[in-house]
């Protein structure tokens, strides 16, 4: 054997020293990750034409649980990945909404004394009383079918309800093998691992938060730089009152969300009080990020120091600035506030 | 007065090089599978300017289809090497083209690496041209959407040495198993092989022996590491530079190990 080979044949036995360590994929944010950027893509018609191809294998698998929430009836593209993983729910995405870890926090946030008053949806995944539209079904209700008797055959075949029916939802259950399938694929779609969790936690009937907190624990480990799924953590840890873990938990996502927050990029956005759509950091993440160093604060003031919360509140400040709710805790701690509850 | 003509009776070894890659270059534009990959394209050409007719609606089926290109450029130039390796030695030994090329002074060392560069330069021309061609879409949206230039370069840069790693791996497989074994197999590999690994990982990771296994699974090449192209057009920005420069060695060390592996089972070779 000659000397080249030798040293290339060396090199590859130590070669996993540093291969193990290469992660280019593992990055926040993303278009291709991005739900507002999936829902445009999906509206366009082009996207349609190109019959459901997508940049990735987990798009389609989130194309997939839909039609399960459905008991497989199809109805149109027409994913909402919010509705689905806060409430069951398909619809269409109410301008400004947020997202559903923001949204969960929120509603913590309220009942922690300090939220706003504004509708929330229900997390069980059957009792919810937003407003939706009525997506058609990819097979056309009779009415609009001129196909005759291979449409009939098809609608009596296929699983099929009327489109003006109101839609059946199945609990999510059925959803949840297809979350565990996205996340051994790409141990990197957080994503995925957020709404496995989230419908983990959030089960009705066998809510099993351990296997909720395991799932998102195993995110972590994998991704640990995603803020998202320490907040999604430190909610299971509360739910299981667990608080000084959870304390932890909230103030770790919060200093996550403070590094990966591209601050100067992102304030123009805020002061001009427009929608934030940089491909790296859209409207998702800061809302992730701001119920993160919220409840970080939440949490302090409660299970910790009201001195600490009033340091961490000005520290965040510093770098969110314009969070409304984030002032009026601030001041609600500078004149000794009211209490937790 | 005329000019002396003078004949070079052998030709040197960098003369025999390029020969053979000439010869490669000559046989790939000659083959059926280029003209499959241009057909494949010019449908795709024929979709971006239908869209570009109706409208791009937004910026982010403009990346959508951009990402669609670029991948279709990635696969097609990957697989067309793949195609093109794993068939050189073996159809040069049956059209005993190898005898005379080995009689002149081209160690079998030298035939390999000209092999390899000639199949690496083949896939590359390719990538090349339909890596420009992907860009189409851009010209039918006002807006350019922010994707990083550096990041980009990183990505054609890794991908050339991704093209060199397949051109490689598909010479080695083409001196110990059989021809359609090897297409398949590494073909097979190159599309799913960074999600079987991500799985078996996952899964022992699960069962809590996942480190060990993990470090096993390193010695397999791993081309998803190597396409950055969806971080791109992610607009995410650039690599730093340890893993940038990680993902170069990354590819060089398996390159280098498959030409040391086919050059030790080709000179073993009788012919």
């Amino acid at each position: 054997m000659k000397l080249w080979q030798s040293v290339a044949l060396g090199l590859l036995v130590m070669s996993p020293i540093f291969s193990t360590r290469l992660t280019p994929g593992l990055y926040e944010g993303g278009r291709s990750r991005d739900e507002h950027d999936r829902e445009a893509r999906n509206s366009s018609a082009l996207a349609t034409i190109l019959g459901e191809v997508r940049t990735n294998m987990s798009d389609l698998m989130f194309i997939k649980t839909e039609r399960y929430l459905h008991a497989g009836v199809a109805y149109m593209p027409h994913i909402d990945m919010d509705e689905i993983a806060s409430s069951g729910e398909i619809a269409d995405k109410p301008k400004g909404s947020m997202d559903f870890a923001a949204k969960f926090v929120e509603h913590e946030a309220e009942a922690a004394g300090t939220g706003d008053d504004h509708d929330h949806h229900d997390h069980d995944g059957h009792d919810h009383d937003h407003e939706h539209g009525s997506p058609g079904t990819l097979i056309p209700p009779p009415e609009s079918d001129f196909r005759g008797l291979v449409g009939v055959m098809q609608r009596a075949v296929k699983p099929w309800q009327d489109p003006s029916q109101p839609h059946v939802h199945t609990t999510g259950k059925e959803l949840l093998p297809w979350y565990r399938l996205m996340t051994l694929t790409d141990p990197h779609n957080v994503r995925g691992y957020l709404i496995g969790a989230w419908w983990l936690k959030s089960q009705s009937v066998n809510k099993d938060l351990d296997e909720a907190l395991k799932f998102v624990q195993e995110g972590i480990a994998n991704n640990p730089r995603a803020f998202a799924l320490k907040l999604l953590e430190g909610n299971i840890l509360k739910e299981k009152e667990r608080t000084e873990e959870a304390r932890l938990a909230y103030r770790a996502a919060a200093e996550l969300a403070l590094e990966a927050r591209p601050h100067e990029r992102v304030q123009p956005f805020i002061d001009e009080d427009k929608s934030i759509t940089l491909p790296d950091w859209t409207d998702y993440n800061e809302e992730d990020a701001r119920a993160a160093i919220r409840m970080a604060v939440l949490s302090e003031r409660e299970y910790g120091s009201t001195d600490e919360a009033l340091r961490l509140a000005l520290r965040y400040n510093e770098g969110f600035l314009g969070d409304g709710r984030l002032r009026i805790l601030i001041e609600e701690l500078e004149g000794g506030g009211p209490p937790a509850p | 007065m005329a000019t002396p003509i003078t004949h070079t009776a052998i030709p040197s070894s960098a003369n025999a090089l390029l020969l053979l890659g000439r010869g490669v270059m000559i046989e790939t534009i000659r083959r059926k599978e280029f003209y499959v990959l241009l057909i494949f394209m010019a449908i795709y050409m024929t979709g971006i300017l239908i869209a570009g007719i109706v409208g791009v609606e937004n910026e982010q089926t403009l990346v959508f289809l951009l990402n669609l290109g670029i991948s279709f450029a990635y696969l097609s130039s990957h697989l067309l090497a793949l195609l093109t390796g794993a068939r050189q030695i073996p159809f040069e030994i049956e059209n005993r083209t190898i005898y005379p090329l080995l009689a002149k002074p081209l160690s079998r060392e030298n035939y390999l690496f000209g092999k390899w560069a000639a199949v690496t330069a083949a896939g590359l021309a390719v990538f090349a041209v339909l890596l420009v061609m992907s860009y189409l879409p851009w010209f039918f949206f006002p807006k350019s959407p922010s994707l990083s230039i550096p990041m980009m370069v990183q990505a054609v840069l890794v991908s050339i040495v991704s093209l060199g790693m397949i051109s490689a791996l598909s010479l080695l497989g083409s001196l110990v198993m059989p021809q359609g074994v090897n297409v398949t197999l590494l073909g097979l590999w190159f599309l799913v092989g960074s999600t079987a690994k991500n799985l078996v990982e996952a899964r022992a990771m699960l069962s809590g022996n996942g480190e060990p296994l993990k470090w096993v699974l390193a010695y397999l090449p791993d081309f998803g590491l190597m396409n950055l192209f969806t971080r791109y057009t992610d607009g995410i920005g650039p690599l730093d530079a340890m893993q940038f420069l990680g993902l170069l060695a990354y590819g060089a060390i398996f390159t280098g190990c498959a030409m040391a592996l086919s050059a030790i089972s080709f000179n073993k070779r009788p012919l």
